[in-house]
C-alpha cells in the first residue's frame, strides 16, 4: 500500500466519523418529535401541509441511524448514500430559501431563535457534507466512478471496506 | 446494475427502514412528542366582545396579541400587546414559544370585524398548539373609540 493510498483511506476513515457524529449530534434534541423542528422544516415552505409532521418525525431517526451505521462501520456504502441524499436535500432547501428571501432559521442543531439563520453561508459546510459523503461511497468502490478508480489505484487495489 | 450497487441501495433503504419503524415505535411509546400524522388544521379562535376583552386586559388574564403590520401597530396599540403581523408569523413563533405557556390566554385583534388577520393567526397559534385563542372581533377601532388607555412604539 502506497504512502497515497494510505491518505486517501486515513481521510475517507475520518470524514465517514465527523460525518457519523455529526449526524447524531443534530438528531439528538429532535428524537423524539419537536414541535419546534415542525416550526423549522414548515418555514421552508416546500412541504405540503400533510407531509410535515410525518417528514419532521422521521428525518431525525434518518440521521441518528445513519450516524450510528457510519460510527459503528455497518453497511457504510449505504449510509454514505443516505448522507449524500440528506445532504443534497439540505443544500437545495437552504438555496430555494435565500433564493425566494425567506429569513428562516436553519432548524440544523439549535432550534431556538437565535438558531444558526439561513444564508449563502450556510451552503458550504451542506457542501462539505455532501463532498464527504461521495468520497466516502467512493472509497468503498460502490461505483465506477473515476474517484474510485483513483483510490484503487495504490497497492491495496481497493479491496478494503472502510 | 452491480452486486456492490444492488447491496448499496439495499444498505440504504435498510436503513431508511429501521429509521422509519424506530420513529413510529418510540413516538408511540414515550409520551410528549408531537403526532406522527399532521393533525387537521384548526378553527379559528372563539369571538370575543368587547366586555370580555376588557375584563381579560383589567384582571391581566391574557396575553394579546396585535396581527396588524408594524407601523400601524406603532402608531397605536393595547398597552401590552405583542405585534405578530399576520405576514410576518413565522418569524415570531419561536418567541411565541419562549415567551408564552401553552395554556395561556390568548387575545388576537386586528382592525375589526372587516379585517381576517386576527382570525387567521388565531387558527395559526392553535395550530402550533396553544389552546386558548380567541379573537377581539370588533378590534382596535372599538378599543379606541371607547376611550381606552393604548400605547404606541415597537414590540417588546
Amino acid at each position: 500500500m502506497t504512502a497515497g493510498h494510505r491518505i486517501r483511506q486515513a481521510l475517507a476513515l475520518g470524514g465517514r466519523l465527523a460525518l457519523g457524529a455529526v449526524f447524531i449530534y443534530a438528531s439528538y434534541d429532535k428524537l423524539n418529535g419537536s414541535q419546534l423542528f415542525v416550526d423549522a422544516v414548515e418555514n421552508y415552505r416546500l412541504l405540503p401541509r400533510v407531509l410535515l409532521y410525518p417528514f419532521a418525525v422521521i428525518l431525525p431517526w434518518v440521521q441518528f441511524v445513519t450516524g450510528v451505521c457510519l460510527l459503528a462501520g455497518a453497511l457504510v456504502p449505504g449510509a454514505a448514500l443516505v448522507s449524500a441524499g440528506l445532504y443534497a436535500m439540505f443544500l437545495a432547501a437552504m438555496a430555494s430559501a435565500i433564493i425566494r428571501g425567506l429569513d428562516i432559521s436553519c432548524g440544523c442543531f439549535n432550534l431556538t431563535a437565535e438558531g444558526q439563520r439561513v444564508a449563502w453561508g450556510s451552503l458550504w459546510p451542506r457542501a462539505l457534507g455532501l463532498i464527504a459523503s461521495i468520497y466516502v461511497m467512493a472509497a468503498s468502490n460502490v461505483f465506477e466512478w473515476p474517484l474510485s478508480r483513483l483510490m484503487r489505484s495504490g497497492k491495496g487495489k481497493g479491496k478494503e471496506t472502510l | 446494475m452491480s452486486c456492490r450497487v444492488r447491496s448499496t441501495f439495499a444498505g440504504a433503504a435498510g436503513i431508511i427502514l429501521v429509521s422509519v419503524i424506530l420513529a413510529l415505535a418510540v413516538n408511540t411509546a414515550l409520551p410528549g412528542g408531537v403526532p406522527v400524522l399532521t393533525p387537521p388544521p384548526s378553527p379559528p379562535g372563539e369571538p370575543m366582545d368587547f366586555v370580555q376583552v376588557w375584563e381579560a386586559f383589567d384582571g391581566k388574564d391574557a396575553t394579546f396579541i396585535d396581527a396588524r403590520p408594524a407601523d400601524e401597530y406603532e402608531y397605536g396599540h393595547i398597552p401590552g400587546a405583542v405585534n405578530v403581523p399576520l405576514l410576518e408569523r413565522d418569524r415570531h413563533l419561536p418567541a411565541l414559544r419562549r415567551e408564552i405557556p401553552p395554556d395561556r390566554k390568548i387575545i388576537v385583534y386586528c382592525d375589526g370585524e372587516e379585517c381576517e388577520a386576527s382570525e387567521k393567526l388565531s387558527a395559526w397559534l392553535k395550530d402550533r398548539g396553544w389552546k386558548n385563542v380567541y379573537v377581539f372581533t370588533d378590534g382596535y377601532p372599538s378599543w379606541l373609540a371607547a376611550g381606552m388607555e393604548i400605547a404606541k412604539g415597537e414590540s417588546p
